[in-house]
């Protein structure tokens, strides 16, 4: 559903999210400092869970068809365990918070991180104001 | 470690070739990031990174200083305070400001951020690893 037309508490997802070694690689060699790129070999970097999830998210709410300009203002993170690459995390996310303020809109989403077993392994929360051009 | 300790800095560059590979990588393909039209009539003017590319790399001197901990068990905050346009250099920092040990774990608190080299920060917040 459009983000204009949502209510708080609207449900996002889940999104499965699945790891591919050229996705992994791309992004190592985009972001990861050189001496830390040997933990990857063992784990996923831990931005890029929360960079699928929300570009999944970032579609499903049509951010970019809503005529305005959207500016990422925060970003909060938790994991509870490391993610390996070969496992599939699944992402359900919420419009959180929604407020319009002046000519702004003010939208907090937050999402919740399982595993195949459902238990939690993280969560993050985006903000997210959209400005008239 | 402990109260005071200062991460190395690091300095890196956020060039063109980044933000279109974090876009493939991540499949965020907002167009401010990658379509140079689009970006030259936003507020902007130009192309921006991505926020999430800058913070994933502000998070890689906490995968430096913690290579165990910090995605096992670990808590960042931040805000975004100015974009960064491709081929500017940022500057990752940090500092250790509290630690709490108990007989079963730490908990190591930090101020974290990138700056620009004009001294510009772009994200500041702060994270929190339990050892």
């Amino acid at each position: 559903m459009n983000v204009l037309d949502a209510e708080i508490g609207q449900n996002y997802g889940p999104y499965e999210l699945k790891f591919e070694d050229k996705n992994i690689n791309d992004y190592i060699n985009c972001v990861t400092f050189p001496e830390n790129k040997e933990i990857y070999n063992e784990y996923l970097p831990p931005f890029l869970v929360i960079a699928l999830a929300l570009s999944n998210l970032i579609e499903e709410i049509q951010l970019f068809n809503t005529g305005l300009e959207a500016v990422h203002s925060g970003q909060e993170v938790t994991w509870n365990r490391e993610i390996s690459s070969n496992e599939i995390i699944y992402a359900n996310g919420k419009l959180s918070s929604k407020k319009s303020i002046k000519k702004s809109l003010f939208l907090v989403f937050s999402v919740e991180y399982t595993d195949k077993r459902d238990e939690i392994v993280g969560s993050s929360v985006s903000k997210i104001i959209l400005n008239e051009k | 470690m402990y109260k005071g300790y200062k991460f190395k800095e690091k300095k890196i560059l956020v060039d063109q070739s980044k933000v279109d590979l974090y876009a493939k990588a991540s499949g965020d393909n907002n167009p401010i990031h990658i379509n140079d039209g689009y970006a030259k009539n936003t507020s902007y003017g130009k192309r921006i990174a991505h926020g999430m590319l800058t913070l994933g790399i502000l998070s890689e001197i906490l995968v430096r200083e913690f290579p165990k901990s910090w995605y096992k068990n670990g808590n960042i905050k931040v805000r975004f305070t100015a974009p960064v346009f491709p081929s500017e250099y940022i500057i990752t920092y940090g500092e250790v400001i509290s630690i709490v040990e108990s007989e079963e774990k730490k908990i190591v608190k930090c101020n974290i951020g990138c700056k620009k080299t004009d001294g510009t920060e772009v994200i500041s917040g702060k994270a929190e690893i339990r050892i």
